[in-house]
């Protein structure tokens, strides 16, 4: 026999359609806010580490070498890059500034 | 808006609201670059490092976002600093990471894409080809509006019950 519990959860409308009844009963009713990932802040410099990497994967060349590109309209015409470039043009302050958007 | 006695308070509130939507559907973290500083630049933020996330669910979906935000002085008193968004990228990707939706707002300058807008990426195939390279205008789309759209229709399961009330708060 089904408990109380079990039986609100087989008719809670906040079940989403797509969701099978037995998964449903296995989500959690809640995250406490305490067991929630905890936000990392990175430095100035760790940060730009990052940005290089992303700028070598994403067009195999550094962040300023992106940036001079960019202000060129070499990247124009290449939709498929738009959501990259953006991506990376946005992490530099300087962009913000620029007519190239 | 998100406030705080100071800019740090601020920024803290304000980065945490975050992490409690991204519970939703996701444990990864919310990571940061700096961001403590009043700035006449913005600061960014984005998940798992900006590298995609998987979604629980029959459709194998990926999510990566990026954000902006500027701290400003607040009209309130006792809450004299708050976070404003400045920008951000949403992107709903299949399981090959091909992009499905793309929700943008960045900087105005020589395009004439002056506010929020959507690419359908080529994820969503089949569809008429000048879909992939237009800007459909759309309103300020905020995180919570971006995980209740995965979860209603993108067919994401859920990490928590309460999700609803979550995205809703």
């Amino acid at each position: 026999m089904a408990t109380e519990i079990q039986k609100v959860k087989e008719t809670d409308p906040r079940k989403p359609p797509h969701v099978s009844e037995e998964e449903w009963r296995n989500i959690p009713e809640t995250i406490p806010d305490e067991d929630l990932p905890k936000p990392i802040f990175y430095t100035e410099e760790d940060w730009q580490a990052k940005m290089e990497q992303q700028a070598q994967r994403d067009f195999g060349m550094s962040v300023a070498e992106f940036f001079e590109a960019w202000k060129a309209g070499e990247f124009d015409g290449k939709p498929e890059l738009h959501t990259k470039i953006v991506g990376l043009a946005m992490q530099i302050p300087e962009a913000w500034d620029c007519d190239a958007w | 808006m998100t406030l705080g006695r100071t800019p740090a308070e601020a920024v803290n509130n304000y980065v945490e609201s975050l992490q409690t939507p991204v519970s939703c559907v996701s444990n990864s973290i919310v990571t940061v670059r700096g961001g403590y500083y009043v700035s006449n630049r913005s600061h960014i933020l984005e998940l798992n490092n900006g590298h995609p996330v998987r979604l629980a669910g029959t459709s194998r979906l990926w999510i990566a976002f990026r954000q902006y935000y500027r701290i400003v002085e607040s009209e309130l008193p006792r809450t004299r600093w708050t976070v404003i968004e400045t920008g951000y990228e949403y992107s709903i990707m299949d399981a090959d990471h091909r992009e499905i939706l793309a929700y943008h707002w960045h900087p105005v300058g020589r395009s004439s894409f002056i506010s929020q807008h959507l690419h359908i990426g080529h994820g969503a195939l089949p569809a008429r080809e000048e879909l992939h390279t237009a800007h459909l205008p759309t309103g300020y789309v905020s995180l919570p509006d971006i995980i209740r759209l995965l979860i209603r229709d993108f067919i994401v399961t859920p990490r928590r019950s309460d999700w609803e009330s979550v995205l809703s708060a």
